[in-house]
């Protein structure tokens, strides 16, 4: 009940901002045949509007994730973020690798062959599908 | 209507050797993903969609539907030999399949859920190819008053469906609208939500964030929430032998009226916005139960239970297409997964496509009518080698689906903005699941919105910004009542069942 209400507060508090902030920063408020803050206002109503009726919401729908899930997620989304960072200076392969061997260690992996098969075989073989196959260049390396 | 050259000429598209290598090979590759649990077909659809990038516009759209018609197959491997779906829509299928396979007759079970699965498929395909150009004729006839209201209804059907919670249906349908809002406005061209940046001008990247919200965030939840303990479980030991599958055509033909009755069920659901193949399958079952004169034979190894939910669940497959090929309107993700296919390739859906593009639609439905037959070939084949797959480690198959989606997103944004968009909403797709807030419906609402957007604008020009004029169009209204009961009709109903139901994707 509480996260339901927890979702519905955020999900208010969202379409508020929406309308006191971003909407008159980010669009344009014009007259023509329809205004191009119509859609925006619109949608961010519905959002408010919503999230109150969810905050009196009775029926749970949510699940719940352990601490040690979250965390884990924190650190894979860094990871990618990591990834999108380093890519353009060290190149598409080496930051596979590198990914490939950060998440292999995430998922507990010890055997050798299926590291192999992570680190290694993964990352060549989506190089050659996309950048050899289907000629759509990746970031090359520096060196 | 095409006339009869446009229509051969489609099909002798559908013929070449190229498009013929893509039909097996997204059969094949929609199999094997099927039969992997937790990989589902709509991660596979995602992942596929850059790889087309290159393909012509036929070979893609070929290909792309032969992942998903290969993944209703794969499905029910899982299901059947570990009691595991490989997708959501063969749970039905376990039912029976599994008592089958334990009592030594795993290939038997396999063969009933192929050829009934296939049979299905097909029938489907056909009803969609006799009704959706007359469909899309009358579509045609509708001004822009009347398909706003359609867009309305479709909204509110489709939060309605899918989901446990209308409220949070429709939260996540207005986020997908907000999100659709991003970009350059239809009407004056100003810039909404750029936040100073180009990328944003063109709006967000479609394919970057259906692979963000449907393949990363399943891969996301997947490795969190890996422990040392779940790492570390063994293999399921499996034993698939030749000699326990033999089944004969009188064995089928002793199931054709369930068969049959189960592909009128799943045409109707898939032809229905918001409902998936896993409601076709589980109400097939249902109802081929009730109306059994045995009904405790069931979830023993009757082959009428795998009868009665593959053929249904396999029959949404062609019939889903049917409100995006007449209305735009996509009836389902998979549905709307293709509309990123068809709007890379330039082609906006909808029932011009019969008059514009009416070789490119036919080729598409012969391309069809090959894959269910590729489907019968390849699963003759492979099934007994995809059946491995079940057992090959996640320290694999999410890494490299993982680099696939990061590469994917990569190639099709034009570089790394749209890994930043995968990342984004990869970790938003995480919580919306957490939460239940249907990314379904976030998708469509995307979808929908800007061509809701620009009819609203012709409405507005044509009523002179007066909307007392909508009552001068009886079918708009008459839409937008059903609107609104199918907010009253549907709203409660969802809530009743919530508290069992878990957001499921329908596929």
């Amino acid at each position: 009940m509480l996260t339901e209400r927890l979702i519905g507060g955020f999900v208010a508090a969202f379409g508020a901002v929406l309308l006191l902030v971003l909407i008159p920063m980010e669009v344009s408020d014009m007259r023509g045949p329809v205004n191009p803050a119509l859609f925006p206002k619109a949608a961010a109503w519905l959002i408010l509007l919503l999230g109150v009726v969810q905050i009196l919401a009775t029926a749970r729908t949510s699940q719940d994730a352990s601490p040690m899930e979250l965390v884990r997620l924190v650190i894979l989304a860094a990871l990618v973020l990591g990834g999108i960072l380093i890519m353009p200076v060290i190149g598409f392969l080496p930051t596979a690798v590198l990914m490939m061997a950060a998440v292999a260690a995430m998922m507990f992996e010890r055997r050798l062959g299926w590291i192999a098969v992570t680190v290694i075989a993964v990352p060549a073989v989506t190089f050659t599908l996309f950048d050899i196959v289907l000629e759509r260049p990746l970031p090359p390396m520096p060196y | 209507m095409p006339d009869l050259a446009t229509i051969l000429a489609g099909a002798a598209d559908a013929a070449t050797l190229s498009n013929l290598f893509f039909i097996i090979l997204g059969v094949a590759i929609g199999q094997v993903v099927g039969a992997i649990p937790g990989m589902t077909i709509l991660m596979a659809l995602a992942i596929a969609i850059p790889i087309t990038y290159t393909m012509d516009t036929l070979t893609a759209i070929a290909f792309l539907i032969s992942v998903n018609k290969g993944g209703t197959v794969g499905g029910a491997i899982p299901a059947i030999l570990i009691n595991t779906p490989g997708t959501p829509e063969s749970a039905a299928t376990a039912l029976d399949g599994h008592p089958m396979a334990k009592k030594g007759q795993p290939m038997k079970a396999m063969r009933y859920s192929l050829y009934y699965s296939v049979f299905g498929d097909f029938w489907s395909d056909i009803v969609l190819i006799t009704v959706a150009a007359p469909l899309a004729i009358v579509a045609l006839k509708m001004g822009p008053v009347e398909v706003t209201a359609l867009m309305v209804l479709a909204f509110t059907v489709i939060t309605g469906l899918v989901g446990n919670s209308m409220v949070k249906g429709l939260i996540a349908a207005a986020l997908g609208c907000l999100c659709a809002s991003i970009g350059l406005d239809p009407g004056q061209g100003t810039p909404r939500f750029t936040f100073g940046s180009l990328n944003l001008y063109d709006g967000l990247p479609l394919t970057a964030m259906s692979i963000g919200l449907l393949a990363v965030a399943e891969i996301f939840h997947q490795i969190a929430k890996t422990t040392k303990a779940t790492a570390a479980t063994a293999p399921i030991p499996m034993s698939v032998r030749e000699d326990d599958g033999r089944l004969t055509l009188k064995d089928l033909l002793a199931n054709r009226y369930v068969a049959l009755r189960a592909t009128v069920i799943g045409t109707l659901i898939g032809a229905i916005p918001g409902l998936g193949s896993a409601t076709a399958g589980f109400l097939s079952y249902s109802i081929t139960k009730q109306s059994a004169k045995d009904p405790e034979s069931f979830g023993t190894g009757d082959p009428r239970g795998i009868a009665a939910s593959e053929a249904a669940n396999s029959a949404v497959v062609g019939a889903n297409l049917i409100p995006l090929l007449t209305l735009g309107i996509p009836g389902n993700i998979a549905a709307a997964l293709l509309v990123s296919a068809f709007i890379i390739h330039g082609i906006q859906p909808g029932p011009l496509l019969f008059k514009e593009q009416g070789q490119l639609i036919y080729g598409m439905f012969a391309a069809m009518l090959v894959a269910n037959f590729a489907n019968l070939a390849v699963g003759q084949i492979g099934m007994r080698f995809w059946a491995f797959a079940i057992s090959a480690p996640n320290s694999v198959i999410y890494p490299a689906s993982l680099l696939l989606c990061f590469t994917g997103s990569y190639v099709t944004a034009g570089g790394l903005f749209g890994v930043m968009i995968m990342l984004i909403f990869g970790v938003a797709g995480y919580f919306m699941r957490l939460f239940a807030i249907s990314p379904i419906a976030f998708i469509i609402g995307y979808v929908l919105t800007p061509e809701l957007e620009s009819k609203l604008i012709q409405s507005v020009l044509i009523t002179r910004g007066d909307p007392w004029k909508v009552l001068d169009h009886p079918i708009a209204i008459a839409l937008l009542v059903l609107s609104v009961a199918s907010i009253v009709y549907l709203g409660p109903r969802r809530r009743k069942g919530a508290k069992k139901a878990v957001d499921q994707p329908a596929a």
